[in-house]
């Protein structure tokens, strides 16, 4: 059974989303705080690139929040990289406590609840969260080199290359952080890591259901439910795995499905990555709370937390989410 | 929810493959590498005046500066996700895996990154290609001593 | 004539390891390592000539011929000086090839850069 926590207190001071060329050119550009015109982000590698857009994302939320840094008691983090690495060598530029986490894509809303959860029991009045991830360096990590040239199956999401970071704190802003479900690891016998979607809707559904169960609520009480990356075949088969027990889940959307283009072909499935979430919330979902279009969201962070080392002994792939409620506050 | 009717929807809902398009494509794709070989072979008999095994060399060696240079350029995998096998399985497939990884390995530095990570990809192609044609030529040794001549 | 066997020839193995990677797990990795063993096997059974000499480009374009050329070598190499002229002889034919990729992907790293 999955923890759910209810916080106290817990509202986000300020949030940043920094994308790349391709999200530039998609549906939510106007969204994000800044963009970068290449996945190296002017610097020497696509890890750099990966660092760089990260630690913009994290100053122009610092900035925007009117906090300086020795106000931020600890920060959350994590990337795709082998070893947390981009978070690591940013990390150690901080001059505050700093926890990597790795949840695979749903780092950012792991993240987001840690950082929640520690305001929420008064062991930070700032906490910091942020998550990150690239084309590039997730590519050359966990595919192959991005000049290869394999025909990609329709099933594949593309990684988005972006970074997203957040103030929670205990000042009352217009969005509260209601609560969060942190999931369990699940194993559905999955071995094809050409198709995330698929087992991570599993995740998604079991969060999802335990989230409701716990909190007491129905679909009705969301205006929206977003999962991170399910892709377009994960979102399809979690709806369906809602309908089998009865229920209608009619207010899903999967960020992934909203950072590209539509039918492009180059993007396959959809987007996916620790950023994609990241970008989406920190970027368009929080505005549009601001702005009174959405009032109580669920975000739902999904991960496949496989290794290439794993898939190559054939293991099978574990999948997890996490879930993090927020409310937008009425005057 | 239980594994199988999970798994019931998931296979439902897979997308559905294109074969007979990616057939098409690659058989395309891969007849026309094969005319463009043997123009290439032509060239080296007629124009560069080469013995055939040389001509084959020869046109061996311009498919591969042509893969090279399209992966060089950004274009290769833009061709091959349109034509699966139709390139993989030419050697620009085997030109392409070591330029790609060797383009890409140079973050890591010229031995680690490029020396090594070159081989990452078509290392196998290398490996297996030997390993039997080692065992292929034992076997046609050892059936040369019961008459079978080599 | 020999540009329409060219053309079947190359197409149709190509289309074999196409239908192999859509119906299949298996990467181009597996088929090429897969495709470059079978060209040894008919090279060692005298069938990679045929398939030469009747669709020439169309059959020493797959990496097939790599096969082929590896165990040609090694063949000639054994003729001349038995089991250490194999040796000797294995990367003869297909050194143009090798050598020549080793070298231009090696060039490649230092002039360009992925996805810029």
């Amino acid at each position: 059974m999955s923890l759910t926590l209810k916080f106290k207190d817990v509202y986000i001071q300020a949030s940043a989303a920094v994308a790349g060329p391709e999200e530039a050119q998609g549906p939510l550009k106007e969204y994000f705080d800044y963009c970068f015109s290449n996945i190296y982000a002017d610097q020497k590698s696509y890890e750099d690139g990966e660092k760089e857009m990260s630690k913009t994302a994290i100053l122009t939320a610092l900035k925007k929040s009117g906090l300086p840094s020795s106000k931020i008691d600890i920060a959350f983090g994590g990337d795709l990289t082998d070893q947390l690495a981009v978070s690591n060598l940013l990390a150690k530029e901080m001059p505050y406590s700093f926890v990597g986490v790795y949840g695979a894509c749903s780092t950012a809303m792991l993240s987001l609840a840690l950082a929640s959860t520690f305001v929420s029991s008064k062991l930070a009045t700032n906490a910091l969260c942020f998550s990150s991830s690239n084309y590039g360096s997730s590519e050359r990590q966990f595919r192959y080199p991005t000049e290869y040239g394999i025909e990609k199956k329709d099933t594949t999401t593309i990684t988005v290359s972006g970074a997203g970071a957040a103030i929670v704190g205990n000042r009352k802003t217009k969005v509260k952080v209601v609560s969060c479900t942190f999931g369990k690891v699940h194993d559905v016998k999955w071995t094809d890591a050409n198709d995330m979607g698929s087992p991570m809707a599993f995740a998604a559904y079991d969060t999802i259901a335990q989230h409701l169960k716990h909190s007491k609520r129905t679909f009705k009480d969301y205006d929206l439910i977003m999962t991170g990356d399910l892709s377009s075949i994960g979102s399809k088969v979690v709806k369906e795995m809602f309908e089998k027990e009865g229920q209608v889940f009619f207010n899903h959307v999967d960020s992934g499905s909203l950072i590209y283009e539509k039918g492009e072909w180059d993007k396959f499935s959809g987007g996916s990555g620790c950023g994609c979430i990241a970008i989406t919330t920190y970027g368009y979902i929080l505005q549009k709370m601001e702005q009174k279009d959405i009032k109580r969201i669920l975000l739902v962070g999904t991960g496949a937390l496989h290794s290439k080392t794993s898939v190559g002994q054939k293991k099978v792939i574990p999948v997890i989410a996490h879930a993090v409620e927020l409310e937008r506050v009425e005057e | 929810m239980d594994y199988t009717t999970y798994s019931e929807i998931v296979k439902k809902n897979a997308p559905k493959k294109h074969m007979v398009r990616n057939g098409f494509l690659a058989f395309i794709s891969g007849g026309l590498m094969g005319i463009a070989a043997q123009a290439l072979i032509d060239l080296g008999t007629n124009v560069l005046n080469l013995e055939t095994p040389e001509a084959m060399s020869f046109s061996a060696i311009v498919v591969v500066f042509f893969a090279a240079v399209l992966t060089m350029f950004g274009w290769y995998n833009n061709l091959a996700q349109l034509v699966g096998a139709g390139l993989f399985i030419p050697t620009t497939g085997f030109a392409n895996s070591m330029t790609s990884a060797a383009i890409e390995g140079k973050f890591e530095g010229p031995i680690y990154g490029v020396g090594t990570r070159m081989f990452a990809l078509a290392g196998s192609v290398i490996t297996y290609g030997v390993f039997s044609a080692v065992i292929c030529c034992v076997i046609r040794y050892i059936l040369s001593f019961m008459g079978v001549a080599l | 004539m020999i540009y329409l066997y060219a053309f079947l020839v190359a197409g149709a193995f190509c289309l074999v390891a196409q239908i192999i990677y859509d119906k299949t797990k298996l990467t181009p990795g597996h088929i090429t390592s897969l495709f470059v063993v079978l060209g040894a096997i008919l090279s060692a059974c005298g069938l990679y000539q045929y398939l030469l000499d009747f669709a020439g480009g169309g059959a020493s374009v797959p990496i097939t011929n790599f096969g082929h050329l590896l165990v040609e070598g090694g063949l000639e190499g054994l003729k001349e000086n038995g089991l250490l002229g194999m040796l000797l002889g294995l990367l003869t034919k297909c050194s143009a090839t090798l050598g020549f990729t080793i070298f231009i992907a090696t060039f490649a790293s230092i002039v360009a850069k992925p996805r810029q």
